[in-house]
């Protein structure tokens, strides 16, 4: 059909921030809708997000409780929420018992007293909690044709009085199939708590969801003081693929490095430094974001070693100041620290940072950092967590700079124990070697993949000014392992012969 | 005589908005525990019982003038579980024309 003559479906606005996302703009209205998942998860505390962002004194949100946790006890709980809203009660949300109705008069008499609520009231939302208990009372064996009658005309009945509505039940996973109620339903919200060692992961899923394009895939969500926060697997940056006409290079504030990249970091790159510790990657990472606040364009850390102050105390000690961008909103600083962290989460962060600086740079220092704040349930997967948030933030013109710290070896250069290499466009390894008796360091630009840059092997130092790049090492060879040998050394032990010829 | 009438009333008007809220049996148990705080208090509520439907039996003339406090409590109650905003709410849904002004809880520092 085509979309002059298609039905409109209107979106309604979940007050679940990233929910709407992911559901592809909003709930579709007068949609028939299961919240299920296990004891603890959310149901509940989803289903009062959505209907106080929603009800109003005309179109009301009607809340069933049938059996499960009491309303007083409901009230005096969902009130903890910061978007609760106590105005509301009795007027555009409104509690209805029918427990008694459901032991007295079984689903029949349930039916018949949701009708008569609902044509009293004429409510825009309706809420049964639970409606696992509602059918459960039903559960025995040739009940089953009673049960899906009743979902059926309850489902008619909502949905003809244009009612969005919502069943929340503790159901397992298993029971999805041959089950009447899932099979009427047009959205089927699943909500999970995955426990991993010591941490639990809130999880959601959007099984079905008719008439829209929902995001596929298991999205985190948090639920704190304000209620649930969801944080869609796709970050929402999908399809905003940002092209640049020319490649424009950004300083990273060490001209002879800038030197050594071919004039610079390409805008929109991933760049890696790997190092072992002490190398000066977080220095290189602060020279950069303070190069990017030179030259206007605002920058983000994400730090996970050090606190904010310590980061700008730290800088200024390089003669760097970040306390006048950060107290500009220039430059922004992202502490977390959480332990039980997830990628979508950090990406909320920083994206919520982008926003409000409009930020060009972006540090994260350090990866390894950033994985040891993850709940375990995230490790395994952080590699493609990582690919995913790389992948996102530079296809909105992010130039981001990650550390890495290495563990060193003296007889072979590796460039990264997460075998990551293949998410960043440019590669800079900064390693000690033992020059003379004395510990020295050298750096390398090992890949850059948007141009040619310098193969020198040079050699740097930390001063105060930061990092000073000195000359290439000429006189040594097997630099990169760690352990280089002199030139005349090795040309004093070929042999007379060798040397005729 | 009166003292009866008005206590009833004020117990129904209560049952009727607080059942649909928190259901039959919830409404009786709440008026139960209620009743037994009111009783330490005022001995002469002892007659008083609580019927299965959430209504009151026993309420004679004594008793009646103690009513009060059942009701007291019965609010105080509402106020632990829901907090004075929401009970304050639930009350002006049962009598609208209730002045704001009028409406005071004291604060039992017990709790």
């Amino acid at each position: 059909m085509n979309e002059q003559n298609r039905v409109k479906i209107n979106q309604l606005l979940t007050g679940v921030p990233g929910l709407d996302e992911i559901l592809g703009g909003g709930l579709p209205e007068f949609s028939f809708n299961i919240i299920a998942g296990s004891p603890g998860c959310g149901k509940t505390t989803l289903a009062h997000q959505f209907i106080f962002a929603n009800a109003t004194v005309e179109r009301p949100a009607l809340y069933f409780t049938v059996m499960g946790e009491p309303a007083l006890k409901m009230l005096r709980y969902q009130q903890q929420f910061t978007f609760f809203d106590a105005a509301k009660l009795n007027n555009a949300v409104r509690f209805v018992n029918l427990s008694q109705d459901l032991v007295e008069r079984g689903l029949q008499g349930v039916l018949e007293e949701i009708s008569k609520q609902v044509e009293a009231a004429n409510p825009s939302i309706v809420v049964v909690d639970s409606f696992r208990t509602v059918l459960r009372s039903e559960m025995h064996e040739g009940k089953e044709m009673a049960i899906q009658t009743f979902v059926q005309q309850l489902a008619l009945l909502l949905t003809s009085w244009e009612a969005t509505t919502f069943l929340i039940g503790e159901y397992s996973e298993s029971e999805v199939r041959d089950n009447p109620v899932f099979t009427v339903a047009d959205g089927l919200f699943w909500l999970f708590q995955q426990v991993d060692r010591n941490s639990v992961v809130r999880k959601m899923q959007i099984i079905k969801l008719r008439g829209q394009a929902s995001v596929p895939g298991l999205h985190t969500f948090r639920i704190t003081e304000a209620g649930l926060q969801a944080f869609s697997r796709t970050l929402g940056l999908l399809g905003h693929r940002k092209t640049f006409s020319s490649v424009k290079r950004l300083s990273m504030g060490i001209p002879a490095l800038d030197e050594m990249m071919g004039g610079g970091v390409p805008e929109g790159d991933s760049l890696l430094i790997a190092g072992s510790s002490g190398t000066g990657k977080s220095l290189m990472a602060t020279q950069f974001l303070a190069a990017g606040i030179r030259a206007g364009e605002p920058g983000i850390a994400a730090v996970f070693e050090e606190r904010p102050s310590e980061y700008t105390a730290r800088a200024s000690e390089f003669g760097l100041d970040l306390q006048t961008p950060l107290a500009k909103g220039s430059l922004e600083v992202i502490y977390l620290r959480p332990l039980d962290l997830s990628v979508d989460e950090m990406m909320q962060e920083i994206l919520d940072a982008v926003k409000r600086t409009g930020a060009k740079r972006l540090v994260i220092d350090s990866l390894a950092g950033f994985e040891m704040a993850l709940a375990p349930a995230f490790r395994a997967d952080f590699r493609e967590s990582l690919y995913r948030m790389i992948f996102a933030l530079t296809a909105i013109g992010i130039t981001i700079l990650s550390t890495l710290e290495m563990p060193e070896t003296f007889t072979e250069l590796l460039f990264s124990s997460y075998s990551i290499s293949f998410l960043t466009d440019d590669i800079i390894r900064m390693r000690y070697v033992e020059i003379d008796g004395q510990l020295s360091q050298i750096i390398m630009v090992v890949k850059m993949r948007r141009g040619a840059h310098s193969r020198e092997i040079r050699q740097y130092q930390i001063t105060t000014d930061g990092i000073v790049i000195g000359e290439r090492f000429r006189n040594y060879v097997d630099l990169i392992t760690g352990i280089p040998q002199p030139l005349s050394a090795l040309r004093s032990k070929e042999s007379p012969l060798d040397r005729k010829v | 005589m009166e003292d009866i009438d008005v206590v009833s009333r004020v117990c129904d008007k209560l049952r009727r908005s607080l059942t649909a809220l928190a259901g039959a049996v919830g409404f009786r148990s709440l008026l139960a525990r209620a009743l037994t705080l009111a009783q330490q208090e005022s001995p002469v509520l002892g007659s008083l019982e609580v019927k299965s439907d959430g209504s009151l039996q026993g309420l004679n003339g004594e008793a009646a003038q103690a009513g009060v406090v059942l009701i007291a409590h019965l609010v105080g109650l509402m106020i632990t579980f829901i907090g004075e905003s929401i009970t304050l709410r639930l009350l002006h849904d049962v009598w609208p024309d209730l002045p704001e002004s009028e409406v005071k809880f004291e604060k039992d520092e017990s709790k």
